[in-house]
């Protein structure tokens, strides 16, 4: 699997309701060394309720400026989470089309939680 | 959201596309004949501007201040924007109708005349620069059909209302 | 001394790298057409330009990288590709008129048709950009390039009633013979001539090519700030020119020709002989650039190596995306489009593109990951955000405009 498999597919919660998008992954370096860093881990997936553009970076929190562009892009994403990669019922199999009218998802597994996605 | 994407992007090429094709198409198109006597008046003013451009090269070539083959790039662009306003002016379909008090057809056959003079004095700038003889004859040629463009763009912007 | 000299050496390229064939044209037909009435909008591009370029010089030498690759890694493939695809497909457009430009001015001074020059200006691109050291290129187009003061030398000579210019100048009115609508096409065309796409491209590449620091921040905004204005003026001056001489004669500008019939009633044939070597200087250098920035754009998009600091060898893709790019303009120059007809459009459709090139640098000066303490000061982001204002009204407006006034005619 690669990242673009994951990226912008649509997120469904246990019951099929939609939720979101995928807008980025957060990686962990806390694997064991592999070259000049850790092997990165996937931690989790952020979701966005409504968009799939990019967050432009102003995820992270200490990003404010300038204010206008930082106020719509937040605007643009609010609501969005972290779930980690453990709540992660089923991901999309690339090649497999079930049904080529329905779009491929995440869904998420019942009883996962909602992590501020705040950098 | 990506269908959203994609119409937008598609709706920004079709905006682009009809600019391009309404700045670009032929201006024979305006059906109306105020419409086309204004196509007709903008032609003029092409055919003007190229008659004062040679005007002025002629005016400093003769005084040495303009190298040679400076003039006659400027000779050979003027000409081609006077034989384009001939074309543009054979193509425009004017209708057989009276504007404000004048026979459209009438107007426009005289703005072709004027434009046709203007070509030609235009182009005997080339021949002079080559022969470099004196330049009386070809600056009062000049002069002729700047009047006249003057005269037909009078009328033409009288009939339709436009400011001259 | 050597560093002044450095200073000063890097000021007279931004003068004459300042001016490109769509600065030429635009000011001259608005000259011939409104006077001085839109100078206003030359100084609105420059203050832009300046600000833009700075930031972008900024990225280039705290992080060591272009802006365009920190653009693609922070802002994701989809937000950049848009950016990429607008400022490629101007870059581009612009490169086609510069080569244009380069045939147009030889034209000038041979009287040979531009339609045979264009193969020749486009291979001695190719083999400048192939062969010749970056440094070596932009000094010798850029001090080259500064003949075009002769421009502003004309207007003195012309000795014109100064207080009715000032006046045209300072309380703008839109002429009897124009439209409203086209007065502000003209306003979009004159402000996208001044803030094409590829100077920030090429500001911030070109910054990573002369191995820039943070060390060599303070001589960068010397540079623009100093630089960029005085090339405004030259542009303001070929206005000038245009409106002394063109507009009570009558003469709307559609032919590069028409430039050298204020200059040749000014200053004679040594003069004119100095503006057709800047014309030549301007347009070629200009070409060089947009080249480059398609290089540029498209090899840090995609990851490939690039810059003129390494041997084409090792930069393969990069100098491949640069001679198609030539390829298409010699292709699009043969098909016998009128090259200031080509610029005409460019430039406005640079001002459609400005947004999308614009918004990710400033979003990037922004990033302290990047920047570390040199992010934008609230000075600098409040100037950058009443720019994207502008931009994007003006890039919105562009096209109606354009359909409106049926391109200005």
């Amino acid at each position: 699997m690669i990242a673009s498999d994951l990226l912008d597919v649509p997120v469904l919660d246990a019951d099929g309701t939609h939720v979101g998008f995928v807008v980025d992954l957060r990686l962990v370096l806390d694997g064991p060394p592999d070259g000049p860093l850790a092997r990165p881990r996937l931690h989790g997936l952020v979701v966005s309720p409504r968009s799939r553009s990019s967050f432009l970076g102003f995820e992270r929190s200490a990003v404010r400026a300038p204010w206008p562009v930082a106020h719509l892009v937040r605007r643009r994403h609010r609501g969005t989470f972290l779930v980690h990669w453990s709540d992660v019922a089923s991901v999309p199999t690339p090649g497999e089309a079930a049904d080529p009218r329905q779009e491929a998802a995440v869904v998420l597994a019942r009883g996962m939680t909602r992590y501020d996605a705040r950098l | 959201m990506r269908r959203h994407a994609r119409g937008a992007l598609v709706l920004a090429a079709a905006t682009a596309l009809a600019g391009t094709l309404a700045g670009c198409g032929p201006a024979a198109h305006r059906a109306d004949a105020r419409g086309a006597l204004e196509s007709v008046a903008e032609h003029l003013d092409t055919a003007s501007s190229a008659v004062a451009t040679v005007q002025l090269a002629v005016d400093q070539a003769v005084a040495g201040r303009l190298p040679a083959v400076s003039a006659d790039v400027a000779a050979s662009d003027a000409a081609e924007g006077a034989t384009d306003a001939v074309h543009g002016l054979g193509t425009i379909v004017v209708p057989d109708a009276a504007v404000g008090g004048a026979d459209a057809p009438a107007l426009r056959d005289q703005a072709l005349a004027a434009a046709g003079q203007a070509a030609d004095a235009v182009a005997a700038v080339r021949t002079w620069l080559d022969a470099d003889g004196p330049p009386d004859a070809l600056l009062a040629q000049l002069d002729d059909a700047a009047a006249a463009l003057d005269q037909a763009h009078g009328a033409v912007a009288d009939a339709a209302g436009i400011p001259s | 001394m050597k560093k002044l000299l450095a200073v000063a050496l890097g000021i007279l390229t931004a003068i004459g790298g300042f001016l490109d064939i769509g600065d030429l044209v635009t000011n001259a037909v608005v000259g011939s057409r409104f006077g001085l009435s839109l100078a206003w909008v030359v100084v609105v591009g420059v203050v832009g330009i300046c600000v833009f370029a700075h930031m972008s010089g900024k990225v280039a030498a705290v992080s060591g990288r272009a802006t365009f690759e920190i653009i693609r890694e922070r802002l994701g493939p989809r937000a950049a590709g848009a950016n990429l695809v607008a400022s490629l497909a101007v870059t581009v457009l612009t490169l086609v008129a510069e080569v244009g430009g380069i045939a147009l001015a030889l034209q000038l001074a041979s009287s040979v048709d531009h339609r045979l020059w264009v193969p020749v200006a486009a291979l001695a691109v190719w083999l400048v950009l192939w062969r010749v050291k970056f440094e070596v290129m932009e000094n010798v187009t850029g001090l080259l390039g500064l003949a075009l003061v002769g421009f502003a030398v004309a207007v003195f000579l012309l000795g014109p009633d100064w207080g009715a210019l000032l006046d045209q100048a300072l309380t703008p009115q839109v002429p009897a013979a124009e439209g409203q609508a086209t007065y502000w096409y003209y306003a979009i065309a004159l402000f996208g001539a001044a803030m094409t796409p590829y100077e920030v491209f090429f500001f911030s590449s070109g910054g990573v090519e002369e191995r820039w620091s943070v060390k060599d921040l303070a001589t960068s905004r010397l540079n623009v700030l100093v630089g960029f204005p005085l090339g405004g003026l030259l542009s303001i001056s070929i206005a000038a020119c245009a409106a002394i001489v063109l507009l009570p004669g009558g003469v709307q500008v559609d032919a590069l020709s028409q430039l050298l019939l204020p200059v040749a009633q000014a200053g004679g044939k040594l003069l004119v002989a100095l503006i057709i070597v800047g014309i030549v200087a301007a347009t070629f250098g200009a070409a060089l650039e947009t080249a480059l920035s398609t290089g540029y754009t498209l090899a840090q998009y995609l990851g490939w190596s690039w810059g003129k600091f390494r041997r084409p060898v090792q930069a393969a893709r990069f100098h491949v995306a640069m001679i198609v790019a030539l390829v298409v303009a010699v292709g699009v120059l043969m098909t016998n489009v009128d090259p200031v007809a080509v610029t005409e459009y460019s430039v406005v459709f640079s001002a459609v593109a400005l947004p999308l090139t614009y918004l990710p640098v400033l979003v990037v000066a922004n990033d302290p990951e990047y920047m570390g303490e040199h992010v934008n000061g609230r000075a600098m982001n409040l100037l950058g955000t009443v720019y994207l204002v502008i931009l994007v009204v003006a890039s919105v407006a562009a096209i109606p405009l354009m359909i409106v006034t049926r391109a200005g005619a």
